[in-house]
């Protein structure tokens, strides 16, 4: 449904690029295939051991909501790179030609911009969050690092966005559009 | 109200000019609070939102139920739901289209995704309709419709939006969904029966099976419907919350893929990768529409439509009947998942106010929402069915859909005038 690379390749240069992105691509989605994978385990033996023997494991709620914050944002990347947003393609086949290419080219610089404003005020919050020294109840961890993590991962969406303005301003069609709705 | 409804126009023009929804909500959402509020209040609420919305325990059992429908996907199970309901069916008249809403509906109760069912099913059920010489338009138009069921049925991932949202029991939900899901199964086969009593043509009846062969076709699905017992049992029962009983339900699913050999190395990454991106995707429509609603709640916009309809004495019902045709009209514009997280804030304390129970609401508001996923111009269910099935024209499935969207338009009616139908279940659970 989705690709990542960009059509027709023409130096050496943009074939490197796009082996740079496919690699990416793969390695974020191992992350993200073993965060789900722990988080799907987490939850059956927690309950497992709660229902059957009485033990749940300690800290699993805060594991889960540590890992599921951790899922959402090295997907967030990943998305924006296959282009997985829901967007309405209402009036899309009516823009066409050089018009489509330069509304992809502001748009994705758009979504550049407003990617960088929210890791900006995630990291903002971070701050906030290590400044008031508050920990998880029960794992006794602050969650500030964690929250620097969610930005860099916002950050680098942005600069997912940037690249794509800068594959559509040089002509290169990303080769499949994903668009529901 | 001016700020709000210009702030609802350009909201569309971004959409129409193909803004991710989860973009356009969250910026327009942003600069609407700055407007009433302040820079400084809206731009903290952005972080705030972005991180305290993502790191909650509860909303792990948006990815968990995600993960169960696509191991459920993935499994191979759609042959052997489609084998039982038609080894049951299939010999009446229409009998093979029949099967497919009973097999969607069996699908959709243990993945809560429509396009998924679609998807699924359409490989499954339409060969099988082709080789009995059945109308491309019913054929089609069974799939795509039998397809909605997914998002009712529980579990169900537009139940656990509206649960979020509106700080309902998701546990309530679910049990809520299931009489009206279960309605549109039957009245989705009440419409196949019609149209081929009406011309037989169009789905001659297949061979009939002996006994002992309908039976042995059940054997396929057992390890399914246990694991539904399971999920919805449990809990029904208050034995898991819907968290746990997600877990339970994506580790059972892992297992019966497992356990049928389906599962390469390649397919189970692609499972949990495919898993988290779908979350990070919806939690960033979510977070998108949790700062719209920011700004929608500063700008009065619920308690000015609640005064409205107060002024204007509206019985409830009619208030119910008000928010069907905006959805309606709205379905034929946006996505399912977006309409609801764009429209619930602005309607939902309204219900609220005017006494209306909040678990009825949902499950009118999703079986709304399901039948825009059929309507043009924009259907997605019909869409997904035309990547799938590229030799069949759009407008034959836009005409086999439509006995069912009649289908649809009962089922709604009766949902609204008897709310038995939906708060049955959960009263037993209190």
């Amino acid at each position: 449904m989705t690709d990542t690379q960009t059509a027709a390749p023409e130096s050496a240069s943009d074939r490197q690029l796009a082996r740079q992105v496919a690699l990416l691509d793969r390695t974020l989605g191992l992350v993200l295939a073993t965060l789900m994978f722990a988080m799907m385990s987490l939850t059956f033996v927690d309950v497992v051991g709660r229902q059957g023997f009485g033990s749940p494991i300690l800290g699993s709620n805060e594991i889960t909501q540590i890992m599921m914050g951790m899922v959402v944002y090295i997907g967030l990347p990943l998305v924006c790179l296959r282009r997985e947003h829901i967007t309405i393609s209402l009036l899309g086949g009516l823009i066409r030609g050089q018009a489509r290419r330069w509304q992809h080219v502001l748009l994705n610089l758009l979504f550049a911009g407003t990617t960088f404003i929210w890791a900006r005020q995630v990291w903002v919050q971070g701050e906030a969050v290590e400044r008031s020294n508050s920990v998880l109840m029960f794992l006794q961890v602050s969650t500030a690092p964690y929250i620097y993590f969610m930005s860099a991962m916002t950050f680098a969406s942005s600069l997912i966005f940037l690249l794509l303005a800068w594959c559509y301003l040089r002509g290169a069609t990303p080769k499949a559009d994903v668009e529901a709705g | 109200m001016e700020a709000v409804l210009i702030a609802f126009t350009v909201l569309f023009v971004l959409l129409l000019l193909q803004v991710p929804i989860a973009f356009g909500m969250g910026l327009v959402g942003t600069v609407g609070f700055a407007y009433f509020i302040g820079l400084d209040p809206a731009l903290k609420s952005i972080g705030n939102t972005a991180t305290d919305m993502v790191m909650v325990y509860d909303f792990s059992v948006l990815p968990l139920f995600i993960l169960m429908g696509n191991f459920v996907a993935r499994s191979g199970i759609s042959h052997d739901l489609y084998e039982a309901s038609n080894a049951w069916l299939g010999h009446k008249r229409g009998g093979l289209a029949m099967a497919t809403v009973v097999a969607c509906g069996g699908f959709s109760a243990v993945c809560g995704s429509s396009l998924a069912t679609v998807a699924t099913m359409a490989k499954v059920a339409i060969p099988s309709m082709r080789k009995f010489g059945y109308d491309e338009g019913l054929a089609t138009g069974s799939v795509a419709a039998g397809g909605t069921l997914g998002i009712l049925i529980p579990p169900s991932i537009a139940l656990v939006f509206y649960g979020i949202m509106t700080e309902t029991d998701i546990g309530q939900l679910f049990a809520a969904g299931i009489i009206p899901g279960i309605l549109g199964i039957v009245l989705y086969a009440g419409a196949v029966a019609v149209v081929t009593r009406i011309n037989p043509e169009l789905g001659p009846p297949g061979e009939k099976l002996p006994w002992r062969d309908r039976v042995h076709a059940l054997r396929g699905i057992w390890g399914m419907l246990v694991l539904f017992v399971i999920v919805m049992g449990g809990i029904y029962g208050g034995i898991f919350t819907p968290t746990e009983a997600a877990g339970i339900g994506a580790f059972g699913a892992f297992g019966i893929a497992l356990a049928r050999r389906r599962l390469t190395w390649k397919i189970t990454v692609d499972a949990l990768a495919e898993t988290g991106r779908t979350t990070a995707m919806l939690l960033a429509l979510l977070i998108g529409s949790l700062l719209f609603a920011n700004f929608i709640n500063v700008a009065r916009v619920p308690n000015e439509i609640a005064d409205w309809f107060a002024n204007m004495e509206a019985p409830p019902l009619a208030v119910v009947a008000i928010c069907i045709a905006i959805y309606i009209v709205l379905g034929c514009i946006l996505e399912s998942i977006s309409m609801m997280l764009l429209t619930v804030p602005v309607f939902y304390p309204v219900m609220q106010s005017l006494g209306i129970d909040l678990v009825w609401f949902g499950i009118v508001v999703v079986v709304v929402i399901e039948i825009s996923l059929i309507t043009p111009p924009i259907g997605l269910n019909v869409f997904v069915l035309n990547a799938v099935l590229p030799d069949v024209p759009l407008t034959s499935i836009f005409r086999g859909v439509l006995p069912f969207i009649a289908a649809d338009i009962v089922r709604i009616m009766l949902i609204v005038l008897i709310p038995g139908l939906s708060l049955f279940l959960p009263g037993l659970m209190e």
